[in-house]
This record gives C-alpha cells, structure tokens and sequence, in this order.
C-alpha cells in the first residue's frame, strides 16, 4: 500500500458513452484501489443525447461522490477545453487523461503512477509502438498508415515521445495547464501538439507500453479527412516549433 | 534564440545546397572534384533514394513487428463480463 500524499484526478470527457461508462469505471475503481494511491474521477459529459449522465450518477451512487465527480457541459465543445473545464476542478496534484471507450485499460495507472513517482517525469504517456506495447483490432492498411504517419512525425517534429497521438498520459498538474495554454490545434491532433509543446518547455516525459484495444463495440474513423488534418498540423507544428 | 524544425532543417540543405552547387557550377574547382564529377552530380538523388529506401524498410518493419495484443482484448471481454456481474449485484441497472 502507497504511503504517498500524492492524489490522482482521472479526467474522462465522455459522449455517448453509456454502455462503456460503467465498465471503465469499474476498472479505474478496482486497479487504483488495489494500489492503494488517492484518486478521483472526473466526468466531463458533453450533453450525451443517450443518457451518459445519468447511467454516471447512478455510478456515483454506488462509489460515492468522493470518488466520482460530475463536471458536466451542456455541449460537445471539444478535448482542450474539456481538460480545462475538468483540471479547474481538479483536487489532485497529478492529472491523468484518457478516453473513456475502453481503449485504453486503467490496468496501465499504476505503472504510469510508478513510472513518475521513480523518475520525477513531467509527464508519463502510454505508447503503443514501443516495447510489449501494440494496438487491437486494426488492419494492415490501418497499421500501415499508423506507422507512416509516426515515423513522418517523428521525423519532422523530433518528440521526445514514441507515441505522439496517443491520449493516455500522466501530467504534473501544471505541466498540463501550461502545455494546453499553449496549443493551438484541436480534435485529436492536440494530442500531438500536446508532446510537442512540452519538449518546447523543457518537459521531461517518460513511457509506458500499453496494449490499446480499438472499439469493441461501434467503430473507430480513419477518413481522408482525419489524414488531411493530421497533414495540415504536422506542417503547421513543423514551421512553427 | 531558438530554431524551429523547418529553420533547422533550411539550415542543414543550404550547408549541403551551397558547396555542391559551388562544385557543380565550376566556382570550385580542384583536380579531386573533376575525377568524381558525375558521382558528385549523382549525390543528391543518391542521398534522396537512399533516404527513401530507409524511410519505407523502417516503416514496413514496424507495420509488420506491430503487436496484434490478442490476449488484452480476451481479457478485456473477460472483465467486461466480470464487471456487468458485480455493479448488478451493487444495485447498477445497465440502460442498454
């Protein structure tokens, strides 16, 4: 059991996510318990039209306000500021972000949690193309195109990350509001200008492999447009950092 | 003052861009430079191919080496079910 002072605030920006909601809960709640580290989580639902709300106060029933905090928006206004409007909320000293479809496992928190505690890192980021990590349920065009686009940016933005648009990750607290006060991009490319950013202010970030497990249920978008956008950021962040 | 990626890389072309086009263009000369011309001529698409082949091995390799993680997602399933079970027992009504 951890004897530390430290407190984790779990941020999950939710839409339409009923049926996973539970489960990701129940998982944070069981592997964060057994580590026995001090944690929240916050749920920022965008006004899910299928009732994500209210199957999270049900949760917050069951494993208290403490526990679970409610912090919802009336709109779907987007990641940055859903990590603004939760960190604003936020009582701990370590921020963790992550999606809330199960693609990524709470089973990965502690060794993030670890990972920092041991090397005092800025930031710790899941990475899926690194070590023991890997992803579920893609293809090989979609492998392809991943692996392309990395090792494009990679190239081009020189990171001090494997996996630059990942979303699981561990932050300072600070760290987290000074790398988002300074983006500029949205929709998951953020994720991206995020690492950038932080190796422009000197940030330390460590990594963990994860196993990312694509939708099980309902499918995950990887459209022209989606590869245009990365396109036109990657160029941008590369003029510009 | 610090360089963006695109200074930085303008940096690096012209210290290459600048004594090649010397070399091509006849302001350099040297007995050394006339035996090797058309090699130095060749460089750059040399360099591009090269860079070109290692750029798609890299990127193949790993497409190929990327790790599938069967088992996460069988043990994902597993707790799926694990979970429904206890929040039912804990009095949770799933709404699906």
């Amino acid at each position: 059991m951890s004897t530390s002072a430290h407190k984790y605030s779990i941020l999950l920006p939710t839409y339409k996510e009923k049926e996973n909601l539970p489960i990701i809960i129940w998982l944070i709640v069981k592997y964060l318990g057994e580590s026995g580290h001090k944690y929240e989580i916050i749920i920022i639902d965008d006004g899910s039209p299928d009732g994500t709300l209210d199957v999270a106060k049900d949760l917050q029933k069951i494993y208290g306000e403490e526990t679970i905090v409610l912090r919802p928006r009336g709109s779907k206004l987007g990641l940055g500021t859903a990590y603004i409007h939760g960190i604003k909320h936020a009582t701990g000293d370590f921020i963790i972000i992550m999606d809330a479809d199960l693609s990524h496992h709470p089973k990965f928190i502690p060794k993030f949690i670890e990972l920092q505690a041991k090397e005092d890192y800025d930031i710790v980021s899941g990475t899926r193309y690194s070590g023991d990590g890997g992803v579920f349920g893609w293809d090989f065009k979609r492998k392809l195109i991943s692996r392309g686009a990395n090792f494009l940016s990679q190239i081009l933005l020189r990171p001090n990350a494997s996996d630059l648009t990942g979303s699981f990750r561990l932050y300072k607290k600070n760290v987290l509001e000074k790398c988002i006060a300074s983006c500029v991009s949205k929709g998951y490319v953020f994720q991206m200008e995020m690492l950038v950013r932080a190796r422009q202010h000197g940030y330390s970030i460590g990594e963990v492999p994860i196993t990312f497990v694509d939708r099980l249920y309902g499918s995950s978008k990887l459209g022209g447009t989606e590869i245009i956008q990365f396109a036109k950021n990657l160029l941008y962040l590369f003029a510009t950092t | 003052m610090v360089m963006t990626n695109l200074q930085r890389w303008l940096l690096y072309i012209g210290l290459f861009a600048i004594p090649y086009l010397a070399i091509v263009t006849g302001i350099l000369r040297a007995p050394v430079l006339t035996k090797w011309e058309l090699e130095i001529q060749l460089l750059p698409l040399v360099l591009l191919v090269l860079f070109g082949a290692y750029s798609a091995s890299v990127v193949l390799y790993r497409t190929f080496t990327f790790n599938d993680c069967p088992l996460a997602a069988k043990e994902l399933q597993e707790q799926i079910a694990l979970a429904r079970k206890d929040l039912k027992e804990k009095g949770f009504i799933f709404r699906d």
